[in-house]
This record gives C-alpha cells, sequence and structure tokens, in this order.
C-alpha cells in the first residue's frame, strides 16, 4: 500500500525544507551574504503555496457522490 | 469497521512501548495536558505537579521545556492520539506542533542559561575548534542515541516477539474506525480506585476512537490479539535502497569535503561542511522518499533533527567561518604554492612596484616566495577598493589579509618597536621592515592611503593582494 499522489506532495515538504535549510546553510558558510527576511519570506510563501496546492488538488481529484433518484411505488 | 476489543493496532515498536507506560495527557492541562497526566500516573495533585515543573524549569531551564516537548509530542492523549504518530499519519495536530516546535527552539535556547547544565559559550562567536565540536556532541549525540534507541525498537517489533504486555496500553484509532469497549462499569471503578491515570477509561471507552485496557485485570484477554487484518492499510517506510543512498551519500559529501579541504577551498570546520552537505542531499532523498508514496520514517525523523544544528549553522555562519580562520594553520590558507625559500637571496623590491606607483620606499630587506613566519593564532580580512580618503589601521590579528586595487597608496609603519613583515603572493615577494619607529614602506600614486600600524607583536604579519582595477 503506497500513499496517493496527494499525500506524497504533502509529504515532500519535509524534504523541500531540509533541502532548503541545508542550502542556506552552504550559502552562508560559503561567505555569501543571504537576506534572512527575504528567505523567510520565500519560504513562507513557497511552504503555503505547496500546501494550498496540495489542498486543491485533494478537493479536486474528490468526486461528488452519484445523486441517487428516489424511485416511486408506481414505478 | 468494528475492531474487536483489545487489538492492538500495527503501529512501530516505540509508540507501542510509549502506551505501555500507561501514562496519558490529561484532558485538563493547559499545554498538551502533560503535567495533568503525569501527575496522575503518579497519583499526584496537579497543582502540586506543576510548581514542581516550573521549579524545575527555573532552576535547569531548557532541560525541562526540551523534555516537556517530547512529553507533549510521544505521550498519548485519553484517546490514545500521539501528535508525532499522528504527524507520521498524514493527520497533523498544527497547533500541538507549533507549540511543542516553540518549546523546543526555547529549550535549546535556554539551555547555556541553566545554572548545572553549561555546555559552552553561545553564541559561536568565542568558541574554538574544540568548544564548537563539543556544541555538536552535545547536539548530535543525543540525537544518534535516541535514533538508536528507535530503530532498536522498531526493529525488535518487527520481528514480531511474543509477550507484548498490553496492560495500560491506550490505543489509538484511525478516523472513521469504530471499536467496541469492553470495559465494565465495575472495572472501570476499579481502576479508578488504583489510581491509574487512564482511570476515566469509560470516558474515553466511549469515545469513536479509543479502546482502553487499563482494565486488563477484568477484561477477557487483552494481550491475546486475534489474527485479522491491521485496522489501517500499512504503508511502508524508506526502505533499504533508500538507507542505503543516505549512507553512500554521507560517504560521498566526506570524500568531496575532504577534497576540497586538500585543495584548500574550504572556509570552516571541515565537520560542519560535510554535515551541511549530507543534510541538503537528505532533504533531496526525503523528497523522492515522499514521491515514491513510502513513509518518511527513520529518514524524516533524522531530517528534522538536522533542521536544529542547521538553524544554528546558518545563524552563527560568520562566526563559523572567522573561527576556522583563526585557528586554521596557514598552511591551509590559499597562499600561491612556496617556492624553495632562500633567506640570502636579498632581492632589490623597488623594480617590481617603479610600475604601478609613483613614489617607492622600501626601508628593510626582501627576498622571493610567499613565506610567513611562525604560526597564524588569528587573522583578519580587509579591503581597501574603493578608498576615497586617508584610512588610518592599527592592525590586532597576526596575520591580516589586505586585498586592494593595484596602485592603490600603502604605508606602514612600525611605531612601537615592531617588527613587519608583508608578503606579496603574487608578486612572489616577503619584506621584513625593522622596529624602528619610522614609516618602512610607502607605495604611493598621491591618491588616498591605507596606513597600516604596526605596534603588536601578535599582530605584525600583512598578506596584500593586488587586484586589477
Amino acid at each position: 500500500m503506497r500513499r496517493r499522489f496527494v499525500q506524497r506532495l504533502t509529504s515532500a515538504v519535509v524534504g523541500g525544507v531540509v533541502t532548503a535549510m541545508g542550502g542556506l546553510a552552504i550559502a552562508t558558510l560559503s561567505g555569501r551574504e543571504v537576506d534572512v527576511e527575504l528567505a523567510a519570506i520565500i519560504a513562507l510563501t513557497a511552504t503555503g503555496g505547496w500546501l494550498l496546492l496540495t489542498a486543491l488538488l485533494t478537493s479536486l481529484r474528490r468526486t461528488p457522490a452519484p445523486s441517487v433518484t428516489p424511485t416511486s411505488p408506481e414505478d | 469497521m468494528t475492531t474487536p476489543p483489545g487489538t492492538p493496532p500495527h503501529e512501530a515498536g516505540l509508540f507501542s512501548a510509549i502506551r505501555g507506560w500507561g501514562i496519558t495527557r490529561g484532558e485538563r492541562g493547559v499545554f498538551g495536558g502533560v503535567v495533568d497526566g503525569v501527575a496522575h500516573r503518579v497519583g499526584l495533585a496537579t497543582a502540586a505537579a506543576r510548581v514542581i515543573v516550573v521549579i524545575a524549569a527555573i532552576f535547569l531551564n531548557g532541560v525541562v521545556l526540551l523534555a516537556y516537548a517530547a512529553a507533549w509530542a510521544f505521550l498519548p492523549d485519553k484517546r490514545g492520539a500521539i501528535i508525532i504518530q499522528n504527524f507520521g499519519r498524514g493527520m497533523p495536530n498544527v497547533g500541538a506542533l507549533i507549540g511543542i516546535g516553540l518549546l523546543t527552539l526555547m529549550g535549546f535556547g535556554g539551555l547555556d542559561n541553566g545554572l548545572t547544565y553549561h555546555v559552552g559559550d553561545f553564541p559561536l562567536s568565542h568558541a574554538g575548534p574544540w568548544r564548537i565540536l563539543i556544541i555538536l556532541f552535545a547536539v548530535s549525540v543525543p540525537v544518534v542515541i535516541v535514533g538508536g534507541v528507535i530503530w532498536l525498537i522498531v526493529a525488535l517489533s518487527r520481528r514480531g516477539r511474543p509477550g507484548h504486555d498490553n496492560t495500560h496500553t491506550v490505543w489509538a484509532a484511525m478516523p472513521g474506525q469504530t471499536t467496541t469497549t469492553p470495559v465494565s462499569p465495575a472495572a472501570d471503578a476499579n481502576a479508578a480506585d488504583a489510581g491509574v491515570a487512564d482511570t476515566n477509561a469509560a470516558d474515553a471507552g466511549v469515545a469513536d476512537a479509543a479502546t482502553d485496557t487499563s482494565s486488563a485485570t477484568t477484561s477477557a484477554s487483552p494481550t491475546t490479539a486475534p489474527a485479522h487484518p491491521s485496522p489501517w492499510p500499512r504503508i511502508p517506510g524508506p526502505g533499504g535502497g533508500f538507507y542505503l543512498a543516505t549512507f553512500a551519500w554521507g560517504l560521498l559529501a566526506a570524500a568531496a569535503v575532504v577534497m576540497a579541504r586538500r585543495n584548500g577551498e574550504l572556509a570552516v570546520y571541515p565537520g560542519i561542511a560535510w554535515f551541511a552537505t549530507f543534510a541538503t542531499g537528505l532533504g533531496v532523498l526525503l523528497i523522492f522518499v515522499s514521491l515514491s508514496g513510502r513513509k518518511l520514517g527513520f529518514l524524516g525523523f533524522v531530517g528534522i533533527m538536522a533542521l536544529i544544528p542547521l538553524t544554528g549553522i546558518i545563524a552563527n555562519a560568520d562566526d563559523l567561518r572567522d573561527s576556522y580562520a583563526r585557528h586554521e594553520p596557514l598552511s591551509a590558507v590559499d597562499l600561491r604554492p612556496e617556492r624553495p625559500h632562500r633567506p640570502h637571496d636579498v632581492v632589490e623590491p623597488a623594480r617590481q612596484f617603479t610600475g604601478d606607483y609613483s613614489r617607492v620606499v622600501f626601508n628593510g630587506s626582501c627576498s622571493p616566495g610567499a613565506q610567513v613566519h611562525g604560526e597564524s593564532t588569528s587573522s583578519a580580512y580587509i579591503s581597501g577598493q574603493g578608498l576615497s580618503q586617508d584610512e588610518l589601521i592599527e592592525l590586532t590579528s597576526k596575520t591580516t589579509y589586505v586585498t586592494v586595487t593595484t596602485g592603490t597608496s600603502i604605508t606602514v609603519d612600525t611605531p612601537g618597536g615592531t617588527p613587519a613583515h608583508v608578503v606579496w603572493p603574487d608578486r612572489n615577494l616577503s619584506c621584513d621592515f625593522p622596529a624602528d619607529g619610522t614609516t618602512n614602506l610607502i607605495l604611493s600614486n598621491g591618491g588616498p592611503r591605507m596606513i597600516l600600524v604596526v605596534d603588536r607583536d601578535e599582530a605584525n604579519v600583512i598578506v596584500v593582494t593586488e587586484v586589477a582595477p
């Protein structure tokens, strides 16, 4: 049993955060000046956008239940 | 779906073991009900327990906060829900996770302020290599130990060892799953008399997501799970392939760091460089694990734990670089490869500078080669590019690296009786200036000057790098 596609995208956020933090660490250790506020804005936007995307995908993939028309006894 | 009573769901052994403790978070708590639950478990009044915790927090600072965060994350509530476990199952309790995260950050931040727990001087600006190593060990060793214990528990539980004790265990249920409650009112009353934390089994048990087997003494046979399918589908962990890939990435990262150090391209300690490289690759592997539909498992735990030291590294990157520059021997500094030193081969330096400067004064002796005497105990870096007016700089570090545009006026004064040693690696020239209290070096084009004052024995080495305008 594997996770569904949207669940996979959601859990990928953890890996994305770790990757971003690692990259940021490498950049700062290499002597690059990092705008922390800008980095925080980008990180929050990316994470929020990612989760929003997965939420939208979840709602889109949820198919509505078929409507059942009650039948009369005469039928 | 109806689950027979006392049926333990299939879960990691760690959570089974925690449930076996019989400690559940209370429902009247302030932050997650940890103190309330533990107090009930040990038969202590909640108010008294809170006072004890507050006093302990005052004296132990971060340790108590970290323990509280861990208890909040790992202890089940009355319905058997564990915050961390539900997070792994894709049912995050966002509010609780934020609270746990804040407590964790506050706990780590308070570690150094404790009266009894002192690992070093934060921030790392005053830390030497040994102290940084100690701090890293103080963070990484517990993580490794906890990870090893978790791995051991999971491994043992997956072997299906018989004799697992379900007494006091509160099992969680997935949304939509219904369970029956075998607890009779009498049995519940007995449990309440015993002062067990989960004596509210009747309250919790009638809920749609709990089966309390704490009253196992009167229930049928909670320890014998009938053979039937697991209550929810089992999602595989990362698997051997991803674990092996992680190990391989660790080795490759180590090789890359050693190679960089060999080439003199490292600006921080190799261990820190390796960790940052490894964590970045681990994050990429976690993305692949997620996209393959697997649980992050232990790799996810390691990745999340790695965020803590990564945050510290990012916040103290400049200090780490400075510390490395101060303590690393000059042999690792990227100077031009030295030629065999010939101390008696005195050269005429003026010829090398007359093309770039209108006035050249050398009151000292020079020799070919980028030789630096002694071991550098501290370093400073100065850029003189774009100099608009005279700038007086008193040297305070053992070795001062000066980068200037070719043609920038430089003078070196030795007023305090300290000889100066100046090296031009690009010109393959080293000069010693005597301690006679005068201006011993003048390279001038008539523009703004960088005046370097050598006044201390422990700060008298200057390495000048000229760049094209």
